[in-house]
């Protein structure tokens, strides 16, 4: 829940640009207790609450996912544009429960994760050394860098919760960031994660493929994420978890379609930031 | 002395900072944004944000500057103190319920203390490492604040065993524009009033068990309970002689003559809060080394060429000559301290029924509590 308060003066608000148009059933998680993953000193009971994600026999039965998603419906994702003014260029993402805000420096914060981890000993370096590569080598041929010689595009990256998805939420990130502060590039960059209901080893003929896991999805099933340059042309593609070989077509259509239903959305809040712009420019 | 060379730089020239020194010691002061001396300029604030956290909340400040705090807590295991808790209660002749009752809630009160280990706080700024003393001194001045009633830490305790550690992860957003001390402090304030804590439904010593469902769990600070406390804020304060003035922007803290880190709080009542004031109480002062010693001094004309005076060998000359000139419009660092006075003006000022520090307590309370 969020709430707005100005004092004083009036001031500007924030505006929340339209939320996307697909996810028609409410997307939020069950909260959890935040201490309910805790593995070391754990003194509670795990009750019944924390289920398995894809409990195969309540899957099956209504083909609804934990939070009552179908297995092609997105989580909810919302994005603001030039959050900070202090900045060339910034943006806001959430999808779902996973938050990023940039002004490629990953920084996780101390509350991003289930378990509170300061940076240095958390997610461990490699990890997030293994972002920061990707993303800077997703959008160093991308954007037209031939225009700013001899500067450096720093894309600064802060995790503020971790809920799945996470690559797939830095890259759409930094995607409005980097059109928020005006450098060009032929066409958005988005991202999604997509999995299979089945695990490795069973031979599930009706296993579907899923869109956009939460972290308890992703904990328990095969995922990949990837990201598309316009309609087809997939930019990353990085899976780490094992899978059999045949769902991974499956998984992989699915993802690029899930990008150009994310596309939509960001492009949609493009173009009414763009309009407000315009309409405040008016004399 | 805390340091605030670290943030940015203002680059005014000497002409411009005796300008803006000039009109703000004028009476009444005049501010480059036409504020009122303890005008505040507009901020955006909203609590609860991130689900993953025990409390979070944001604020943007006018001037571009963004902070996020998130509160994480986790049950510890408690170190078994050695103190002497051996009480003479031996029962009296005529053991009414009353009494007994008493004493064994004034046993419990005893042993619910918290300690100051309980509570950590840590800063992030961006550009700084954790070990720079920026991050680190607003650590501990926040810390300070919120533990100085030394009543805070008792909201952690669970049992004789098990108490909650807070985690209090504090994120400036935006690069250091200005001495964020305040901005900190407020987002502090409203993420621990948005703060949360599991249900306990165990009993007595034994392993801590909670509610599960989180529409159970209670405030850190509850808002309808018989104790009505409320967290820390941390306001800077600065003068320019004899002109208190409260909420400075970047430029106008490049011409103070003083500037102070104020910790206030509300002292802790029992029962609703009946009349609209509020009963404050006083926690820490502590003064700011003030951006503007380290601003360019203005030439006066006897030691510049271009009009007509003799220019000097070397800048320790340079520096005593200058010493000796006051002349009206040129700028000087300020040297030497603030007078008792001032400074006791100025606490009274932040202190003072329907000023400044309720009006910003007024303001966080209705975004937290809608």
């Amino acid at each position: 829940m969020r709430r707005e308060a100005y004092r004083g003066n009036p001031c500007k608000k924030i505006s929340r640009p339209t939320k996307a148009p697909l996810s028609s059933i409410s997307n939020h998680n069950t909260p959890l207790s935040p201490r309910l993953n805790s593995p070391k000193h754990n003194p509670y009971h795990h009750q019944t609450l924390f289920a398995m994600p894809l409990d195969t026999s309540t899957y099956s039965l209504a083909l609804l996912r934990l939070d009552g998603r179908r297995w092609n419906e997105l989580r909810r994702l919302t994005a603001q544009i030039s959050t900070l003014p202090s900045a060339d260029g910034s943006s806001y993402l959430e999808m779902g429960n996973t938050k990023a805000a940039v002004e490629v420096v990953i920084g996780v914060a101390g509350f991003a994760g289930v378990d509170r981890k300061k940076t240095r000993g958390g997610r461990g370096d490699k990890r997030i050394s293994e972002l920061q590569t990707t993303i800077q080598q997703t959008f160093t041929p991308h954007l037209f860098t031939h225009l700013y010689p001899h500067s450096t595009i720093t894309i600064a990256l802060t995790i503020l919760s971790s809920d799945g998805s996470l690559l797939a939420a830095l890259i759409n990130a930094s995607t409005l960031a980097l059109i928020s502060a005006g450098i060009p590039q032929p066409s958005y960059i988005t991202a999604c994660t997509a999995g299979s209901t089945s695990s490795y080893s069973s031979n599930d003929e009706s296993a579907d493929p899923l869109l956009d896991l939460n972290l308890g999805e992703e904990q328990e099933l095969p995922f990949l994420t990837v990201a598309t340059k316009d309609e087809d042309e997939v930019v990353v593609l990085v899976m780490e978890s094992r899978c059999q070989v045949g769902r991974v077509e499956g998984m992989l259509a699915v993802g690029v379609d899930g990008c150009k239903q994310v596309r939509q959305v960001l492009d949609g809040v493009v173009r009414e930031t763009g309009l407000k712009t315009l309409e405040n420019a008016k004399i | 002395m805390a340091p605030s060379s670290a943030t940015q730089q203002v680059l005014l020239s000497p002409a411009e900072l005796s300008y803006l020194h000039t009109s703000l010691a004028l009476n009444p002061p005049i501010r480059p944004d036409g504020r009122a001396p303890t005008q505040f300029r507009p901020l955006i604030a909203e609590c609860d944000i991130l689900p993953g956290t025990n409390g979070s909340a944001r604020i943007c400040f006018a001037d571009g500057t963004e902070a996020i705090v998130g509160i994480k807590a986790e049950v510890e295991r408690s170190r078994p103190s050695y103190s002497n808790t051996s009480q003479d209660t031996s029962p009296t002749e005529n053991d009414e319920e009353e009494d007994e009752d008493d004493r064994t809630e004034e046993k419990e009160s005893m042993e619910k203390k918290g300690r100051n280990e309980w509570v950590e706080v840590s800063v992030e700024i961006p550009g700084f490492r954790d070990e720079d003393s920026m991050p680190v001194f607003l650590s501990a001045m926040l810390s300070e604040a919120l533990l100085a009633d030394g009543e805070f830490t008792g909201r952690l305790w669970i049992n004789g065993r098990f108490h909650w550690k807070l985690y209090l992860d504090i994120l400036l957003l935006s690069q250091p524009l200005s001495y964020p001390l305040p901005l900190l402090s407020l987002t502090t304030h409203l993420a621990l009033l948005s703060t949360r804590l599991p249900k306990l439904k165990s009993e007595g010593d034994e392993d801590p068990m909670f509610d599960d469902d989180w529409d159970a769990s209670i405030y850190l600070f509850p808002r309808n309970s018989k104790i009505y406390t409320r967290p820390p804020v941390t306001l800077l304060v600065m003068a320019v002689k004899g002109n208190i003035i409260f909420d400075p922007s970047k430029e106008e803290l490049a011409v103070a003559e003083v500037v102070l880190a104020v910790s206030i709080a509300e002292r802790p009542r029992i029962g609703e809060r009946t009349s609209k004031e509020r009963d404050l109480r006083l926690l820490a002062v502590r003064t700011i080394d003030p951006p503007s010693r380290l601003t360019h001094p203005g030439v006066p004309d006897a030691i510049n060429t271009a009009t007509g005076g003799a220019a000097v060998n070397s800048i320790e000359e340079a520096t005593s000559r200058r010493e000796v000139t006051e002349e009206e419009g040129v700028w000087q660092p300020p040297r030497g301290g603030a007078k008792r006075k001032l400074i006791a003006e100025m606490i009274r000022k932040v202190l003072e029924k329907g000023g400044v520090a309720e009006e910003v307590l007024d303001g966080l309370d209705a975004v937290e509590l809608g």
